[in-house]
Parts: structure tokens; sequence; C-alpha cells
């Protein structure tokens, strides 16, 4: 018992030193106020729109270009400072030699990089809360109606960005430079998109006869099995733009967050993996 | 690191990439159920709306279309396993009259009746929900029969042979771009899709302040193409279609327009931007199955204030108030349902609309406008049924007392039904303060037809040219009643009313075969007859013109004399039975549907 609760207390002490380290980050800060402000201008936007009234028909076009808009500014800037945060707290410390003081330390290996990845969780929740809640305001000026739906959208947002920051983090346990784990990051977030393809060359191949064309298919499947699949994740869109010929997404919603979850676990275990091995 | 550990670290890590790739496969199975549900819904209102037959493509170039299977086979895999959906009256029927499938009224949630006993009849939310959480268990259903549909579904999906998906620009793949960002299009945004679509939509409003209407279309259909929920793009899109670019365009002249057979009318460049929109919109339709404001534009934006087609302008309203709706929908549906002569139900819809907006001050008023146009239908019937009892007194000499009974009885049924109409006139055109100019026009109008009954026909001209500027909305039919009553008492005709003649000649002479709706039914011309909509190749009893059949059927069901009216052979039902009515065809009028 007593092992354990050391164990978390000293995850969670370097969890909560690696959030006010990243909290601190300048490009971080540069990516929040970026997104803060297009948020928040997301409000004038529709300024450029002449209103079109169809008789007492009102529009709908302002709501929708806010939630676009934040929609679009939450993804980007998400995953850009999620990137950034993961591909950057463990090589920063490997290259100015702390991570040696902090090992020599009564601390092991896992529960550094545990407090690691978890204090970089908080820098992700932080930051989406932040652009979350004023994207919250934003539809709520715009709307007058509370928008909760949009909360269940954020936190399927949380998860795919949990994904790319698990994977982008156990490659950065590989390197001793943030720009190698940057790159693997939007590498992972990009190909993390086009997954359908795989999927599609799977369900074409075999169409010429070919054995190559039926292995390149197989291989495809292969891939496809194996690799996360963000796309998954536009299920966030369904909930937040709520169509009326739309399924209920109660059932997929758990589903999901499994998802994500068992993928993240998977990244934390390779993280650890690669890690354990590294010569410090 | 012992190898123990490498083992366990490897095997931890094989354990759950393949649980989350296990959870991967339920996600893809749920999201092509998404797909197929989407379908469901959407291929079941256009079943009811458009018809099943609209599923089955001729002429098209590309794949071959496998909508009217794949529907065929919903149709039977849904039929046992949905609970019948309590009645809903005509609401259960299509256009023709037939009983629609069992999905297509489980999907589709109903409305209003119009046979005006109980018009209340919209099915609670929380039922909709029920029958929308049946159909999404339905869609994920994995026994043989479903699971084999779906599977064919989403091949036939992939490989663009879904025509009822969308019509623009080869948008066979709509289920990937609008739901789960499929292959194709949508990967090129990376899930930014929606965004793409709004700055391509600004262009749009771009174009239409610099006067590119030509840059217009493309980019409408773009951003649609983009983001098919866009809603507002379709509605936006299709007022600039049928108002904007054609607010300076003139009436293209008869002789200059060609016929389309796909919307049965003959259009020059303006008419067809009117179409233009109402495709558009129907393709908003196929995307957006259950947004009102779609088929509310589409019924009163397009096909009421442009088409002047009051049938599918009703028929679109029916639609648009299926789902939730804003309250002036209703208020719009229950005009033009009267214009259409389908007074029953507007009446019924007003009892019901000012039972739950008691005040509201347009409805009272425009539900005794249903009523005084109702008595005054009722009149011209009961006079139709007094010609043909007339008739059948000559036809039939030894009844002919009967008969004569008959036609006085039917006369002052005539005169009754006047009476209750233009009390209900007098009493709209004299409320203090607010005289229903409507009612006023309907005043002048019966005087002036008395008048000129009476051949007083100067009379009448005075009158009626008094009363077109007293009456707004009886401009027109003043003015057009004025040119015939000129032309039959031979007094001179002005310059204007001689080229209105002539533009209402020419015109009649083009529109003369074009579907037309009598009493709600929709009537279209083909193969030198006339049919009703919901005529099938049923077997016929012929009746000719002047006969005694004619008289018998007209006395004793007195609407036909509005039916055969339409001029030429006529098909038409009266309560279960087809009648062939075999006029000769009309001459000196252009059939658009000869070939050759």
């Amino acid at each position: 018992m007593n092992a354990a609760l050391g164990f978390t207390r000293g995850s969670w002490t370097i969890a909560v030193y690696t959030w006010r380290e990243g909290m601190r980050k300048k490009t971080l800060i540069g990516f929040l106020t970026l997104s803060i402000l297009v948020i928040f201008g997301s409000q004038f936007m529709t300024a450029f729109l002449t209103e079109s009234r169809i008789g007492d028909s009102s529009s709908d076009v302002d709501a929708k270009l806010i939630k676009d808009i934040c929609v679009t500014v939450i993804s980007l800037f998400g995953i850009l400072i999620t990137i950034f945060i993961s591909a950057s707290v463990v090589p920063t410390e490997v290259d100015n030699k702390v991570v040696y003081t902090i090992l020599s330390k009564p601390i092991r290996r896992v529960q550094y990089l545990c407090g690691k990845f978890l204090g970089v969780q908080l820098i992700i929740i932080m930051n989406l809360a932040l652009m979350g809640g004023l994207f919250f305001m934003a539809l709520y000026f715009n709307q007058r109606v509370l928008p909760t739906l949009l909360l269940w959208s954020i936190l399927l947002t949380y998860f795919q960005f949990l994904i790319v920051s698990s994977f982008t983090f156990a490659i950065s346990c590989t390197s001793s430079s943030s720009v190698l784990p940057t790159i693997a990051g939007l590498f992972i977030y990009i190909t993390g998109n086009l997954t359908e393809y795989l999927k599609d060359v799977f369900v074409r191949s075999g169409q010429t006869g070919e054995v190559l064309d039926k292995w390149v298919g197989y291989a495809a499947q292969g891939l496809y099995l194996v690799l996360p699949n963000l796309q998954q994740f536009s299920l966030r869109d369904q909930i937040l733009y709520l169509q009326v010929n739309d399924p209920p997404a109660d059932a997929q919603i758990p589903v999901l967050i499994s998802y994500g979850l068992l993928y993240a676990v998977a990244g934390a275990i390779m993280s650890y993996w690669i890690f354990n091995r590294k010569e410090l | 690191m012992p190898l123990k550990k490498h083992l366990i670290l490897g095997f931890a890590l094989v354990l759950f990439m393949g649980l989350a790739s296990f959870q991967g496969r339920r996600m893809d199975g749920l999201r092509d159920s998404t797909k197929f549900y989407r379908w469901m819904i959407s291929a079941s209102t256009q079943a009811r709306i458009f018809g099943e037959s609209s599923f089955s493509v001729e002429g098209e170039d590309g794949p071959e279309y496998l909508d009217a299977i794949l529907f065929k086979r919903l149709v039977d895999v849904t039929e046992s396993r949905l609970d019948d959906p309590q009645s809903m009256g005509e609401n259960d029927l299509d256009e023709e009259g037939k009983m629609l499938p069992k999905i297509v009224r489980y999907s589709n949630l109903h409305s209003i009746e119009s046979d005006g006993d109980s018009v209340e009849t919209s099915v609670a939310s929380a039922e909709i929900l029920a029958r929308d959480r049946k159909l999404w268990a339905l869609a994920r259903n994995n026994e043989t029969d479903i699971a084999s549909l779906r599977v064919d579904f989403l091949g036939a999906l992939r490989n663009g042979q879904l025509y009822s998906v969308g019509e623009q620009i080869n948008l066979e793949d709509f289920y990937n771009q609008t739901t789960d960002f499929g292959v194709s299009l949508s990967n090129m945004f990376f899930g930014f899709r929606k965004m793409a679509a709004n700055l391509v939509w600004l262009e749009v409003d771009k174009f239409f302040h610099s006067g590119l209407a030509h840059r217009m279309i493309p980019a409408m259909q773009t951003t649609v193409a983009l983001d098919p929920t866009f809603v507002d793009a379709y509605l936006l899109g299709s007022w600039h279609l049928a108002y904007n670019f054609t607010a300076k365009m003139t009436d293209t002249p008869w002789s200059l327009r060609e016929y389309d057979t796909r919307n049965q009318a003959w259009v020059g460049q303006k008419e067809r931007y009117y179409y233009e929109a109402v495709t558009f919109l129907k393709d908003g339709i196929r995307k957006n199955p259950r947004n009102y404001k779609i088929y509310f534009d589409l019924g009163y934006g397009v096909y009421y204030e442009k088409l002047n087609d009051d049938h599918n302008a009703a028929r679109f309203l029916r639609e648009a108030i299926r789902p939730a709706h804003d309250v002036w929908v209703r208020r719009q549906l229950y005009r033009i349902m009267s214009l259409d002569d389908q007074f029953e139900g507007s009446i019924a819809g007003w009892d019901w609309y000012i039972e739950q907006y008691p005040n509201n001050l347009a409805a009272p008023r425009l539900r005794m406008q249903s009523i005084g146009l109702m008595h005054e239908r009722d009149a011209n019937r009961a006079e139709a049924k007094a010609h043909s009892a007339d008739r059948l007194a000559e036809l039939e000499p030894t009844r002919a007392n009967e008969w004569q009974q008959a036609a006085e009885a039917a006369r002052t049924e005539n005169a009754s039904q006047w009476d209750e109409a233009m009390g209900v006139w007098d009493e709209l055109a004299g409320t203090v303060g607010s005289a229903d100019t409507f009612a006023i026009g309907r005043r002048f109008r019966r005087d002036a037809i008395l008048k000129a009954e009476q051949k007083r026909y100067s009379e009448a001209i005075a009158m009626l040219d008094v009363a077109r500027w007293e009456s707004n909305p009886f401009w027109d039919e003043a003015s057009d009643l004025m040119i015939e009553y000129k032309v039959i008492s031979g007094e001179p005709l002005t310059v204007t009313e001689l080229k209105a003649r002539n533009r209402i000649e020419e015109r009649d002479k083009y529109i003369a075969l074009t579907p037309k709706s009598r009493d709600g039914i929709l009537y279209s011309y083909r193969d030198g007859a006339w049919r009703a909509n919901a005529y099938q190749d049923q077997p016929t009893q012929d009746v000719q013109p002047d006969s005694l059949e004619h008289h018998r059927l007209q006395f004793d069901h007195p609407q036909i004399a509005n039916i055969v009216d339409l001029g030429g052979e006529v098909i038409f039902r009266v309560e279960d039975q087809w009648y062939r009515f075999k006029a000769p065809a009309l001459t000196g009028v252009i059939d658009p549907t000869a070939r050759g």
C-alpha cells in the first residue's frame, strides 16, 4: 500500500512539475493565445457575410460558422500543442541532463515516465479546457442555449489527442532532441487520418488477379488493423452538429473512449519499453 | 533488462494493441451501421416524396445503380421486424394512393390528416425517438438477411452505385463525406472539410456582390459537396437561383421556350433557374431528409412564389410540417392547400391552428376565406348537378319529372351555397378597420358574374374595373374577366387588354396540356389522355361526353365537372371505379408529350 502511495506521489510530483514547466513554454503559449484569438474572432467572422433572411426564416449560418471555426481551431492548435509538448518533455530533460539528476534520486524510471506522461496530459487537458470553454461561451452567446453536447465533443477530441500524444511520447523516448519526435507526431496525426485509405486499398485489392495485388491488399488490411484510425473520432462532429437524421451516438461513445484509452496504454507501454532500454 | 521483462512488455503491448484493434473494428461496424441507418431514413423519405420509381434511373451514363433493388430488399427485411405504426389516414398513402411500405411509414413523421376529423396527429417526440432507436437497432442487427443487405449497401455505396444519395457532382460517396470523413474528398482536408465549405461559401457571397452569377453555381455546388449538411447553403443557394439571378430577367416568350420533360414544364432561360433551384433543394432533401426548412423553401419559396404551382407547394409544405418546424409553416400550408382546392384539409388545419394559437390574428381570417371558397366550390358543384339533372330530364323523358325536381333541388342548393359564401365574404369585408380585400374581391366577382349572366356586360365590366382597385388579390382575375366580357359583348379592348389577351391565348396554347391539379389531385397528359397520378393501367369504364352515363355520374358526383373540364380524354377515379371520359382531343394546342 505504502509502495503504491509512494509511487503515485512521486509520479504526481513529476507530473505537476512537468505541467508547470510546460505551461511556461513560449511556443505553447503562442499557440494557445492564437487559438483563443481565433475562437474569439469567430464571433465576428459572420460580419463578412450578407445577412440573408428569407421571409421570417432566420439563417443559422452564424452558429454554423462559429462551430466550424472553433472545431477547426481546437483540432488544429490542439493537435499542435499535443505534439509539441509530447515530443519535447523527455528529450529536453535528456538534452539538458536534468533526467540524470531525477533518476539519481529514489525515483524509478516507470515513475518518471508516468509522471511525465501525466504532466503532458494535464497540459493538453488544460489547453483543451480553455479553448473548449471559450467555444462554449461563444456558442452560448450566439444561441442563448447551453451547448452541453459540446462537452461530449470536447471529451472525444481529447481521446483523439491522447492517442497521438501517447505514440509521440513513445517516440520521444528514443530521442535526445524534440525535432524528430515532433515530425513523427505530425506524421502520426496525418497517417492516422489517412488510415481509411488502407481499408479502401484492401477492399479494392485482388481485382487484377495478380498475386502481388492480393498481398498488397493483405498488407494494407494488416496495417489497418494495427494502426489507430483517427477518423473514428469524427463522431464528435456528429454530436456537435446534431443532424436530425443522425442515429443516437450513445452506443459509439463508450467504444470510442475505450478505443482511445487502449491505444494510449499501448503507447505508454511502448514508451516504457523504449525508455527502459535507454542508457542513462 | 531481462528477457522475461521484454516478453511481458511485448505481450502487454500486443494485448493492448489487439484490444484497441478489436474496438476499432467495433467502431467500423457502428460507422457502417450509421451509414446504413442514414440511407434507410433518406431512401424511405425519398420513396414517399419522389416515389419508388425515382430510384430507377434510366438513360444515365455511368454505373448500374442499385437503389431500387436495395430498397426492395430493405422493405422485405423490415416488413416483419417493425411494428405496424398507427394508421395516419392519407399519410399512409403515396401520391398514387397505394399503401406505403412499413419502413416508409415507420421512419417518417406524421403530422396532419386532411379528412377533417382528427387533425392533430403529430407523433409525440418521445415516440419519434423510440422509433428512431428501433431503426438504429435494426441498422445494427446482425441477423443474416439484414447483415447481408448492409454489406451489399456498403458495396454499392463504395462503388458509386447509389443514385439516391445525390446527383450533384457525382456525390456517390456522400455518406462517407457527410459523416465519417471517408476516403476521398474529405481526407484532403484532414477533417477540416466544413471549414473549407465555409471558405467557399464566403466566395459565393463575394461573387453575388460582384454580380458574377455564373461563378456562383459551381461554387455553391462545391460548398454542398464539401458539406452536404450545410442547410443554409441550400436555402440561400436556391434563393439566389430562383430570385436574385432572375430578378432582372423578363419571362421568356412562350414560343422561345422548350419543354422540360423532367419537370413537365415549358422553360426558357429564366425558368430554367427556377427548376435549378428545385433540383438544388431536392438534392438538399436527399441529404437532409428531416430538415423542415428545405421543404418549406421548396414549397413556398420556389413552387408557390415563383412557379405558381400550388399543388407541389402544398405537397412540400405538408412535408415541412412533419419534422419540428416554426409556427408560420402551417399557416402557409393551410393557405396554399386552400388555393389548391383542398378546402376540407385547410379548414381542419386552421381549426387546429386556432386552438393551438388563439392569439394569432391572421388564422381566423384565413380560415374564413377557406370556408368561403369551399362554399363557392359547392355552389359550382350544385350548378353542375343541376345542369346534369336538366340534361337527364331530356335524355330520359320517362323520368323527366323526377330529374326536373332534382334539378330544382340542386338549384336551391346552389343558391344556398352562394348565400353561405356571400355571408362569409360580407362578414370578412365588413370587418371595421381591417376589411379583407380578398373578400371584397370575391363579393365583386360574384356580382359581376351575376350581371354578366343577365347580359349586363357594361355594368359587370365597370364593376370589375372598380373591384380590381379595391382588391389587390383580385386584380388579375378581374382584368381577365373584363377582357372576357368585353369580347363577348363586342366592346373594344384597350391596347393593353389586346396585348394581355394575346399573351393569354399564347400561354394557354402551351400550357393547355401541362400537369394540372383538380381538388388536390394531379392530372398529367400522356399518350393522348389526361391521367390522374394514381392511375396505373387499371380497367376503365368509358364515358361519352353529354351521354346518359356522363350526366348520371356527374349528378351523383358533381366534382367531376371540374375534372372533365380539363379538355380531351380524361382518366379519373370516382370512389373505387376508374372512368375514361372520351371527349375529343383539344385542338389548336401544343402537346409537349407528343413524340417526333
